[in-house]
């Protein structure tokens, strides 16, 4: 009896999806199926951290577990229906399976995995770029030069992926150098990229040879398989829509590992992502298109809507950021001015700074003292007054629009700070007082025996942009401000994690702590403090607990998802994490799983 | 385009005008009490031309100032006419010539100001209206549409336009045909160097801050000087790419990187020009083009 008691106080918290929603519900779950198996390879060893996916036919959402330690997974309850189910992980092909739920408690299903020769598709970028050899001067030397040009627009493993000879390598390049961040056509009059444009001729060489026709030096070494607490978190993946048909879906979207990252040639555009208090999640959309300047995702359902602000020639603005305060209010830079949605009116607006001020960019947060929305500008931030519609500018102490912002963030004093990511310097300013101050960044160490004096000319001549960048750079790319007195900022380039005092500007540099380039973009801080980051070349959340300094990551189960954002849904307990995903054009939740609320899940129903 | 009110007319906007015609305010006061007005330094320019006030009341009073004459004149290219803002000294010829070539907004006052300094140190100066054939700077409808408009003009065809204003100028009776030489900013910038690529007996070529073509080096004849600004990242990071095309091809480069400047420094209309590099790179611009 008191087993049963016991049980059944498990099941009172364990979670199920009901419509694509996991909730913590009192109920028994006995209106889902717990779909659960094992997954061992062809010779019989159990395989722990497999990805296994579930997507039920007619649906816009697929949910996602990993295998345990003993090669069990178990989904938390899924609702009537059939579904397509498949399991992978790197080194074995993608295993298929469709099952019909029809309400039965629990349904298993178990996979045999086949392994695959040649799984290179199936890698993260963070893996490829791990992959590349260091066994000479030359070659650690020419691995950074890679990294620094040829991986800051898109993840190392799109580029990798394919193999060509030096020459076709060479006219990639010549293209890439010119070519405009949102695929715009190279011009004979535009200035390339000046490093790429100086490193070209050994870039294409380099490449020739890792991933050329011939034999190549490349050594693959896949990195862990999520286990423990990565591995008993839920992920739910919600499809976008196509901007330019609202009831069209990508179909390369990076849930089959082995076809390697996709083509953002499809469709793009889910940037920022937040949520909202009745749960609704709302997209920032940096695509041009002519149906929305941002959407509302219900997870619930997977129904997207569109909201537009009407642009030129029919287009609607086009966003990039997205917020939400206090009061349920959605702030969105649009066409460089800022954008509001009440999210429960729908009621849109649009504001525009004022001529004589610099336009609004594409980041935004909300000042926790004052209320002010903070955004960014090529030449420093704009303070929105709500109360007022009045405008404010901050501009950036040194190089004036040359600086030209990207992240910004609000501390607990109602500072707000941008990120000049080309260098390495931190704006600040006080929306009370008006005052603005600057925090440099230590610059990178220990690479010089993988500089020529040649090289350091070059870099001390032409220096950094965002995306193409010298080797001591730090590269603040975004931020986010938490409650005790700091900002946290993701340093790309540096491959780290800064935390800065907000009242002394001391700078602590937490460098992440594994292999590969996993490319630190965003951070956002959970209620708890913790700070969670997404790594973009990794597919992966990341957590960073200040007071153990511990990294913990969750990998996802898409790849080439080229995240650019991460937000907190801090209305739930335990919270959730969202991530967006623009190449693969979809928007992950993460949900965590106690070791208690998996064992309800596994055991079997009364 | 500015408001206006129910007579069609912007009272802020006549009065600046006003003040300035009657000589209490100068041309950089009227550009920038033009610029508050209009919201925006393209379209304070654009209304100038629009209006024609740039080639009439403004081009007649700064030239009288400069003791030089202006003229708006047509010459043909291919089955086109190329509009150009024509300056001289008014002492007799043969005087050296500079094509003085436009950013990216079109003939404006701040290029037409920069044809009459020409024009005061002894060149006969030829600003030619590279929108000629979409209808001319003044029929742009706004900032966006002549953004809109010179993005699609032919990159090849402008220099066309450009070697036939060279022509006009080697023709020109006031003009030492052996002395035509080309200085372009930002957009012009680019297009300065090009032709030195195109036209072998160009005597020589200055860049303000403008990108370097991607070959043709071979063919250069003319020194060439460029001025760019350090913080201008992408334009002034290929300079080393260039001296090095340059020096490959046997050809005369200098560049100068201005400290603690940003592209546009010598645009003194525009909210980046900084008076010391402007000024510095004028007096190395003079001295070049007379060696």
């Amino acid at each position: 009896m008191s087993s049963l008691r016991l049980r059944v106080g498990f099941i009172a918290v364990a979670m199920t999806v009901t419509g694509g929603a996991l909730l913590l519900q009192a109920a028994p779950a006995t209106d889902g199926t717990a779909l659960k198996g094992n997954i061992q390879s062809a010779s019989g060893q159990s395989l722990e951290g497999v990805a296994v996916s579930a997507r039920e036919d007619g649906k816009t959402y697929t949910t996602s577990v990993f295998t345990d330690e003993q090669g069990a997974y178990s989904f938390p309850a899924l609702e009537k229906g059939r579904y397509r189910v498949w399991a992978q992980t790197v080194g074995f092909q993608t295993a298929r399976a469709e099952v019909n739920l029809e309400g039965d408690p629990a349904l298993r299903h178990d996979f045999k995995l086949q392994t695959l020769a040649d799984f290179s598709k199936q890698l993260t970028g963070t893996e490829w770029f791990a992959s590349l050899p260091e066994d000479t001067a030359e070659n650690r030397r020419m691995k950074l030069i890679f990294r620094d040009n040829c991986t800051g627009c898109h993840t190392p493993n799109f580029v990798l992926q394919n193999r060509f000879d030096q020459a076709g390598w060479r006219k990639i390049i010549d293209v890439m150098e010119t070519v405009g961040i949102y695929g715009d056509p190279p011009r004979a009059d535009r200035a390339p990229v000046p490093l790429v444009r100086e490193f070209k001729d050994e870039l294409a060489a380099y490449l020739g040879k890792v991933r050329g026709p011939g034999p190549s030096p490349m050594k693959w070494n896949p990195f862990p398989r999520p286990r423990g607490e990565a591995a008993q978190a839920v992920i739910t993946e919600y499809d976008y829509t196509s901007s330019s048909n609202p009831s069209e879906y990508v179909t390369s979207d990076g849930s089959d590992w082995m076809e390697g990252p996709p083509s953002a040639y499809e469709a793009r555009g889910v940037h920022d992502v937040e949520v909202d208090s009745n749960g609704f999640v709302w997209i920032a959309d940096s695509q041009a298109n002519p149906v929305r300047t941002v959407a509302r995702l219900d997870p619930r359902t997977g129904e997207i809507k569109n909201f537009k602000l009407p642009g030129d020639y029919g287009m609607a603005k086009r966003s990039h950021g997205i917020v939400i305060d206090p009061k349920g209010i959605a702030w969105f830079n649009a066409d460089g001015g800022l954008g509001k949605i009440d999210t429960k009116t729908e009621k849109m607006e649009w504001f525009n700074p004022p001529k004589d001020m610099t336009r609004a960019a594409g980041t935004l947060d909300v000042d926790p003292v004052g209320g002010g929305i903070c955004i960014s500008t090529d030449a420093g931030a704009l303070k929105f007054d709500p109360a007022t519609d009045k405008f404010t500018e901050f501009k950036s102490k040194s190089r004036g629009v040359t600086g030209r912002t990207y992240g910004v963030a609000t501390d607990a004093d109602g500072n707000c700070w941008w990120a000049q990511m080309n260098y390495d310097k931190l704006g600040v300013g006080n929306f009370r007082t008006g005052e603005i101050t600057e925090v440099a960044l230590q610059p990178v160490s220990g690479l010089d025996d993988r500089i020529t004096e040649r090289d350091r000319s070059l870099y001390k001549f032409i220096g950094s942009d965002w995306n193409s960048a010298t080797p001591w750079q730090q590269a603040p790319r975004r931020l986010g401000g938490d409650k005790n007195g700091n900002v946290w900022v993701a340093l790309w380039w540096g491959n780290a994690l800064a935390k800065i005092d907000i009242r002394s500007h001391k700078a602590t540099y937490y460098r992440y702590p594994g292999p590969g380039f996993p490319g630190v973009y965003d951070t956002a801080i959970d209620r708890n403090g913790m700070v969670w980051m997404n790594l973009m070349n990794a597919d992966t959340a990341a957590r960073f607990d200040p007071k153990t300094e511990k990294w913990t990551e969750f990998p996802l189960p898409s790849h080439g998802m080229e995240s650019r954002f991460i937000a907190v849904d801090n209305h739930k307990d335990p919270v959730e994490v969202w991530v967006p995903s623009w190449r693969t054009h979809k928007v992950a939740r993460i949900q965590f799983r106690t070791q208690e609320q998996l064992r309800a899940q596994s055991e079997p129903r009364p | 385009m500015p408001e206006m009110d129910a007579t069609g007319r912007n009272p802020q906007i006549q009065e600046t005008v006003d003040r300035y015609r009657s000589g209490s305010i100068t041309r950089r006061d009227l550009l920038r009490s033009l610029i508050a007005a209009t919201g925006s330094y393209t379209a304070a320019h654009l209304f100038l031309e629009s209006s024609g006030l740039a080639a009439t009341l403004i081009s007649q009073t700064e030239s009288a100032a400069a003791n030089v004459t202006a003229e708006t004149v047509r010459y043909p290219s291919g089955n086109a006419q190329v509009e150009g803002y024509l300056v001289k000294p008014k002492s007799p010829g043969p005087h050296p010539a500079v094509l003085v070539i436009h950013e990216n907004r079109g003939l404006n006052e701040h290029i037409r100001d920069v044809a009459r300094r020409f024009a005061a140190e002894g060149f006969v100066a030829l600003g030619p209206d590279l929108l000629s054939r979409a209808g001319g700077t003044a029929q742009m409808k706004s900032e966006q549409a002549a953004t809109e408009v010179i993005g699609r003009l032919p990159l090849y065809g402008v220099i066309d336009d450009l070697k036939a204003g060279v022509g006009f100028l080697e023709k020109h009776p006031d003009v030492d045909s052996k002395r035509v030489c080309s200085v372009g900013f930002c957009w012009g910038g680019w297009r300065s160097f090009t032709l030195a690529t195109a036209v072998p007996q160009l005597y020589r070529a200055v860049v303000f801050y403008g990108s370097s073509p991607p070959s043709g080096y071979e063919n250069i004849q003319a020194p060439v000087l460029a001025h760019y600004a350090q913080w201008d990242y992408q334009i002034t990071g290929n300079a080393l790419w260039t001296a090095d095309r340059m020096k490959q091809a046997g050809k005369k480069y200098q560049y100068y990187v201005y400290p603690e400047s940003e592209h546009a420094f010598f645009n003194d209309t525009g909210n980046r020009h900084n008076p010391a590099a402007a000024k510095l790179a004028w007096t190395r611009t003079l001295e070049f083009l007379r060696s």
